[in-house]
């Protein structure tokens, strides 16, 4: 599902020249618009919804849309990356909320329990 | 990483023990098994018998760490440091944990709630405490170069300081001379000597020190760079003199056929297109100012007996490397010519303060006589106007701070010279701060006359001379009097260099509050006083703000002063200053953004690097790093982590938890004085203080919400008054940014909140800290709580 | 020219993903501080690969029994088939120790109630692998391996049949990398998109595997001149339908049996399946008996997880979100909930893994995993012959491969190779000939739209490639048939696109100039697939190729069959290499 990108949230990383999600992006898709100073894919079909960028973006300007082809509107699935942890968050069609936490980074050095 | 932790929990001789039920507090610390050598609790800690206890503990059990929980980490500061170090801790293994202020005293209402609070926080700072390392501090070369931009009286003082101090130094001189301003004076106050005999004795010993390299004619184009590496692109004009071949005969300025206005006289008086040496010339040759050269004219060549004039000579740029500068570009008066009633620039006679020191100076145009520019008679009758342009909003709102003095040592010029002289000062508050009072009375007793006045205008008197039109605004009525010269105090304009600033614009300058809206490069006084928004660079003299010579000289040292602090051979440095763990960083460039004090520059691989001798250890670069990769000793974001990433629990059932940032400068001392205060708030806030809230990573906010915490609450400066130059106003940034997210994510935005408490505002903390709570109630327990955890 | 960027390289390590960046690791443990270890990687490498969208479960791991054991389960997997046991059986020695060292890497992994990993089935343990790659590339950073980003390599250097190193170019700076070498391993995994995918227009991504792996490493050990083997035992994927996500979840996870329409378990009830071993039949016959079902028209075809603890689909969703979230959108947005209706399943397009349920790859001497050109390793999707490794056992072999590079490098003292001017020019204008060749056709006119008149971009080239593949060579919406008149079909198509087509391939950009070498390194291994293929004259992995000449075993080929690209002739030349049985047992049957 391709990134799509929120010009309200993406600041461009501070106008640098590679932006955080270009810089991460396996398929090289992602790149900086240099007339808006903002992120945009270069090309919407080559994703492969691996949601890297999604995770990246340090302003969570991002959001992963299914192709319309797949996936009616509305619904969104956001990921919302802590340090160690994420919490994702879906909202179906018709507005119902599931959330999840899962560890990403285990601490190696888990405290004693009661 | 700590592994043989003791915590030491204290009753504080009740002040604790009253409230939170320490044998729990015993049964509890019994759980924490992994890295736990010792538990000891007791009800006082801080006397002689709790001290030796804590020593005996510490060598018994061959502790690493000591977890402290008993008063906030400033009491007892001292006694405690130089107890763990007496028992062979390592510095920074003593760790103080407040249970007192911000536990015990603000939940007096509530025992059991401040006992399952301390339990959360021991298990915090527990974790806390297995992350700790040693702190080792560090040594680094010193920054032994440095530039001054500015050849005035500032720029010399400070050369001259740095370059005795044993720093090599470059000075960057706008003109073809030294001195400045403060070289063409006549005579300076208080003593009324000689200005340039105390300017040559500078740069004579300037010279001596063989340290100083001085560039005349000089400017910086560009400056690159950071803190401890900057580089500078200096542009110097061509003198088109060669130096070793001109005697300063003056033949070419006879030869010479252009004349324009002398500008090294403020434009009194004409002078050549080449000119000969003026004093404090360091190059000592003539210089050919080709602005006004008629094209293909090469009189001045011809005529010179030696061919030194050389007129297809080149500017040369040359790029010069150096740690720190002082900035010393001082100022010009200001243009009063806009002042229409005044009648500068229409009136020869109308002259400013700094014309009139040229006028009486030896070396001046008239050699010191008082003659009138326009009538050319001796001046009998001279009126000074005070606040010619100054303190009025629609010039300059400012007051330059010498004028009134200057006014009046030129009013004793005047009348040393001629003491039948007819001499009026017009004011609107006479201000010769301190000893200077004593020259206003000797004005008096010399016959000078004040008049508070207001001048409406100034015309040609019939008959010759000048009329100038008034209100005494003591008396209420409206005169005129007669004047051979009109004498200006036109105010100080500060000379900014606008690009100097690496990287920042003027208005990021303006939003830090270190420059004023008229261009002074003040700073923060108290606070970070001389500073830029680029650690390193450091202004002096009158580009600072308005101020006499005296001052100039006192703050040009207190600029050197702040640069020698990072120039001796070696520099031990700070172990907290921000260090950037490659493995993680994804060259983002925010840390080097979002540092106020530009001290972050890129690698050749593009990586960010700080200067440590300049790093303030402000961390804010640590809270914007999106991959948490900028660490530091002692408290840094490795820390923070585990102790979010240890067990809270509801303190009560149903009780929000809530993480509180507070910054260390304002909000956490106000938090505490509300404990102490007898301030009742909330025993689900755990208070966590942070350097900056600008240090605040919103990975632990992120962390904390997924952990289940209900609120979190940021406390901080001001926008205006962070210390840390703008670090409350980037956490804001940051959460807002959240919150939009946390709305996105059908979460409510509230549960992450930002605030903002001056040191004094105890109650407003107390007060949004039960709203917060209240709120959170509301809002019901984080939806994260219920979560799949898969 | 291009500015150059010359790096010398003890060990260099080319593609930085789960077996390369062990590899790294291990060679760093092995070979001492002093080693220079080289990574080129053409994306990033903290979140390059196939490990990108992260993952739930590491699927090879030895729970209980032998590794022997282990070497018999996937001899069964794959119908009993010719597999390489001693590779293996090394993999399966030393994969649990692998996974210890991911786990104090920082790997979450789920836990029981005794401590020990949260088991999956048989051979799988569950993970919470989010930043599965992160974990990863964290041991190259360990290693102090040099890397770099963003590098596409595009030829090996072989001088007399050794590797001496490789070149590439800058997908972001555009600059010619040369980099020598002592030992080389080529890891740059496996090759998806040389069939036509089920999504079209802006969805052609969204596939099962990694779409930007195109076989580079096939096709580079190909032209090199390297022995090949299995490229006719392709993997079809049967998955989710539209997201193509991962089903061994669904299948082992949840226990959900595939049903039909009429909502029969076929695995169970079809004595054929049953006599394979019902649900757990092998892999091969699974991805068979979907295609049976559905073209006897009883599909769609479903994974049933209706049946069992609702609460359990929780939790299903929660292992989705840790590697294919899409599909968690995905029935968010159609209304789709699993816990009361089946989860449709279909057939993807067929992707070449070596590490999978799939061979191809390259041959390898003893378990050194050097390929037959000398001081050539290949590690991961690239190595063939040797099926299930998944990830630990690519970590692993990265590990073993690292390890024998070592012993090699100091036995026998192998030093860097003078590579000649000419080679190197040659070998740049190779290398960005599609880029120049883009310059000089604007010279020759472009239509109205921008399009050159004389050049062709590399995705006209695919999608051309992919209509031969999927109509000639067995493609989805031939439902995986093949005979050899198809075939040679597809022969002429691919020689013809290789041999003649290319000349005109025009890459606008560098993005573009990757494209254009991903494409012509899937033809190189559209090639080898066809002759491999063809050349297998049987059906011995039903539902992966399905022969209608040749629908059933023939004994003659129960063996590798194995190839040499012949640089003279352009001709991929088979033959067939026999199959060492280590481990006793039937080989169509289970030991534990």
């Amino acid at each position: 599902m391709p990134p799509k990108i929120d010009p309200a949230k993406c600041d461009g990383c501070q106008g640098e020249s590679e932006p955080l999600c270009e810089q991460v992006c396996p398929g090289n898709l992602m790149t900086l618009n240099k007339d808006s100073m903002k992120a945009i894919i270069k090309d919407v079909s080559d994703c492969w919804d691996c949601m890297t960028c999604t995770k990246s973006c340090p302003r969570q300007a991002i959001q992963t849309v299914l192709q319309y082809q797949l996936a009616y509107f509305p619904g969104k699935l956001i990921p919302l990356v802590g340090t160690n942890s994420v919490t994702w968050t879906s909202i179906d069609c018709h507005g119902k909320v599931e959330r999840f936490v899962m560890k990403t980074l285990a601490a190696g050095d888990d405290e004693d329990e009661d | 990483m700590a592994k043989n932790i003791g915590i030491f929990v204290c009753g504080c001789r009740g002040s604790i023990s009253d409230i939170i039920n320490t044998d729990v507090i015993g049964q509890e610390l019994a759980k924490l098994k992994k890295y736990v050598g010792a538990r000891v609790v007791d009800p006082w800690l801080c006397g002689e018998r709790g001290q030796d206890l804590i020593r005996e503990t510490v060598l018994q059990n061959g502790l690493d760490c000591v977890l402290l929980a008993g008063c906030p980490a400033t009491v007892h500061a001292d006694l405690f440091n130089s107890l763990a170090a007496g028992a062979g801790l390592s510095p920074g293994m003593l760790i103080r944990l407040d249970l007192r202020e911000g536990c015990a005293y603000p939940h007096r209402d509530d025992p059991p709630g401040a006992l399952r609070k301390a339990v959360n926080l021991i298990r915090m700072w527990n974790a806390r405490a297995r992350v700790s390392d040693p702190l080792s501090p560090l040594m680094l070369p010193g920054c032994r170069e440095a530039a001054v931009v500015g050849g005035g009286l500032a720029g010399l003082t400070a050369a001259l300081d740095l370059a005795e101090a044993g720093v090599n130094v470059a000075l960057i001189e706008k003109e073809s001379y030294l001195g400045g301003n403060a070289g063409r004076l006549n005579k300076i106050f208080p003593r009324l000597c000689e200005a340039r005999c105390g300017l040559t004795y500078l740069y004579n010993r300037l010279r001596e020190t063989g340290k100083v390299s001085i560039m005349t004619l000089s400017e910086v184009e560009k400056l690159e760079g950071s803190a401890g590496r900057f580089n500078a692109t200096v542009l110097t004009k061509p003198r088109y003199v060669r130096e070793g071949l001109c005697h300063g005969c003056g033949k070419c300025t006879e030869a010479c056929p252009v004349e324009v206005a002398d500008d090294y006289n403020y434009g009194l008086g004409r002078r050549k297109a080449v000119s000969a040496p003026y004093s404090l010339d360091p190059v000592g040759t003539c210089v050919v100012d080709r602005r006004h050269c008629p094209p293909d004219c090469a009189e001045c060549a011809r005529a010179c007996p030696t061919g030194a004039i050389e007129l297809d000579q080149q500017p040369v740029r040359r790029v010069l490397r150096f740690g720190a500068a002082v900035v010393a570009t001082g100022w010009q008066p200001y243009a009063v010519e806009k002042v229409d009633r005044l009648g500068y620039g229409v009136y020869p006679d109308v002259i400013t303060n700094v014309q009139m020191e040229r006028l009486t100076a030896g070396d001046g145009p008239t050699g010191g006589g008082l003659i009138c520019p326009g009538s050319g008679r001796q001046a009998g009758r001279i009126v000074f106007i005070q606040c010619a342009g100054s303190r009025d909003l629609g010039h300059q709102s400012w007051c330059s701070s010498v004028c009134c003095t200057a006014s009046i040592k030129q009013s004793l010029y005047v009348k040393e010279n001629n003491p039948k002289a007819r001499v009026y000062v017009f004011y609107n508050d006479i201000r010769t701060p301190g000893e200077y009072e004593d020259l206003y009375l000797r004005a008096q007793r010399a016959g000078v006359v004040f008049i508070r006045a207001n001048p409406a205008g100034i015309a040609p008197a019939p008959g010759g001379g000048l009329k100038v039109t008034a209100e005494d605004t003591l008396m209420g009525r409206l005169f005129e009097t007669l004047a051979d010269l009109v004498v200006l105090a036109a105010g100080i304009t500060p000379c900014g260099p606008d690009g100097l600033q690496a990287g920042e614009d003027l208005e990021a300058l303006r939003r830090y509050g270190l420059v004023s809206p008229a261009g002074f490069r003040s700073g923060h006084r108290q606070c970070f006083p001389l500073e830029s928004a680029s650690q390193g660079i450091y202004f002096a003299g009158c580009c600072q703000e308005p101020m006499d010579m005296g001052t100039t000289v006192n703050s040009a040292l207190a600029a050197s002063g702040r640069v020698l602090r990072t120039a001796a051979a070696r520099v031990e440095v700070s172990p907290l200053v921000a260090v950037v763990d490659r493995s993680g960083c994804d060259k983002c460039k925010r840390c080097l953004e979002e540092c106020p004090y530009g001290v972050f520059s890129l690698d050749r691989e593009g990586f960010p690097v700080p200067d440590p001798l300049f790093c303030r250890s402000c961390q804010i670069c640590m809270g914007s790093c999106p991959r948490q990769c900028i660490i530091s000793q002692g408290d840094g974001i490795k820390q923070q982590m585990a102790m979010i990433g240890a067990r809270i629990k509801e303190t009560a059932p149903g009780e929000p938890v809530v993480l509180a940032f507070l910054c260390g400068n304002d909000a956490y001392p106000a938090a505490l004085e509300a404990g102490r205060r007898g301030m009742n708030y909330p025993a689900g806030i755990h208070l966590i203080p942070v350097r900056c809230l600008g240090a605040v990573n919103m990975g632990l906010i992120k962390d904390g919400l997924a952990a289940g915490i209900d609120g979190i609450l940021l406390a901080g400066c001001r926008s205006d008054e962070c210390h840390y130059t703008g670090g409350s106003d980037r956490a804001g940034e940051r959460l807002e940014n959240l919150r939009d997210t946390l709305r996105d994510m059908i979460m409510d935005c509230d549960r992450v909140r930002l605030i903002r408490i001056r040191i004094g505002e105890w109650e407003v903390f107390a007060r949004e800290a039960v709203c917060f709570v209240d709120n959170l109630k509301v809002m019901g327990p984080n939806p994260f709580k219920a979560a799949a955890r898969v | 020219m291009s500015e150059r960027i010359c790096i010398d390289a003890d060990v260099l390590i080319i593609g930085g993903g789960t077996a390369g960046c062990l590899a790294a690791w291990e060679a760093r443990q092995a070979g001492g501080k002093d080693l220079k270890i080289v990574i080129l990687e053409k994306a990033f490498i903290r979140h390059s690969g196939c490990l990108s969208a992260g993952m739930n479960a590491l699927n090879m791991y030895i729970n209980q029994g032998t590794p022997e054991d282990y070497v018999a389960y996937v001899r069964y997997d794959i119908c009993g088939a010719p597999i390489r046991e001693d590779i293996v059986l090394s993999v399966a020695r030393e994969v649990n120790d692998t996974v210890k060292i991911m786990e104090e890497a920082g790997l979450p992994m789920k836990k029981k109630e005794d401590g020990r990993y949260l088991n999956r089935g048989k051979w799988n343990i569950e993970v919470n692998g989010s930043l599965l790659k992160p974990i990863t590339a964290s041991k190259a950073f360990e290693a102090g391996a040099e890397i770099y980003n963003r590098v596409y390599v595009t030829e090996l250097i072989i001088q007399d049949n050794v590797c001496v190193g490789a070149v590439g170019f800058g997908v972001r700076d555009g600059k010619f990398y040369i980099c020598r070498s002592k030992v080389t391993l080529l890891c740059t995994g496996g090759a998806a998109g040389l069939w036509r995918p089920n999504n079209r227009r802006d969805s052609h991504h969204r596939i099962w595997y990694f779409p930007f792996n195109c076989g580079s490493a096939y096709a580079m050990c190909k032209r090199a001149g390297a022995e090949m083997t299995s490229f006719e035992m392709r993997l079809v994927p049967v998955r989710t339908k539209d997201t193509f996500s991962p089903t061994g979840t669904l299948a082992i996870g949840m226990g959900a049996p595939m049903v039909n329409a009429l909502g029969e378990s076929f695995m169970e009830k079809d004595p054929y399946y049953r006599s394979w071993g019902g649900h757990t039949a092998p892999t091969p016959i699974r991805m068979l008996a979907f295609q049976r079902e559905t073209l006897a028209h009883r599909g769609p075809i479903y994974m049933d997880t209706t049946k069992g603890d609702p609460a359990k689909v929780i939790g299903l969703k929660g292992q989705y979100l840790d590697m294919s979230p899409c599909i968690v959108l995905y029935w968010g947005c159609n209304d789709i909930d699993p816990s009361k209706e089946p989860i449709e399943i279909d057939g993807g397009d067929p992707h070449m893994v070596g590490a999978h349920a799939g061979m191809s790859g390259a041959w390898t001497r003893g378990v050194s995993r050097e390929s037959t050109v000398d001081r050539l390793y290949v590690s991961g999707d690239a190595l063939g012959a040797a099926p299930s490794r998944f990830i630990s056992g690519s970590w692993t072999c990265g590990r073993i491969a690292a390890r024998h590079m070592v012993k090699a490098l100091k036995e026998n003292g192998y030093q860097l190779a003078e590579i000649p001017e000419e080679t190197l020019k040659s070998l740049e204008d190779l290398t960005f000939q599609p880029l120049r060749r883009y310059a000089e056709k604007i010279g020759e006119g472009v239509w109205t739209d921008g399009t050159l008149m004389g050049g062709v971009s590399p995705k006209d080239l695919e999608a051309r490639m992919q209509k031969i593949m999927e109509e000639y060579c067995g493609g989805r919406t031939h439902w995986y048939f093949v005979n050899e008149t198809y075939l040679g079909i597809a022969r002429k198509h691919i020689e013809r696109m290789r041999r003649d087509q290319l000349q005109y391939l025009c890459a606008k950009d560098l993005h573009d100039l990757q494209l254009a070498w991903d494409v012509i390194n899937r033809l190189d291994v559209c090639q080898l697939v066809v002759e491999h293929i063809s050349f297998r004259k049987e059906t011995r992995f039903p539902g992966y190729v399905n022969r209608t000449d040749f629908p059933d075993p023939d004994p003659g080929f129960d063996c590798f069959v194995n190839s040499r690209w012949d640089p003279e002739t352009d001709e991929v030349n088979c033959f067939k290499v026999p199959y060492q049985q280590l481990v006793k047992g039937d080989r169509k049957k289970q030991s534990i």
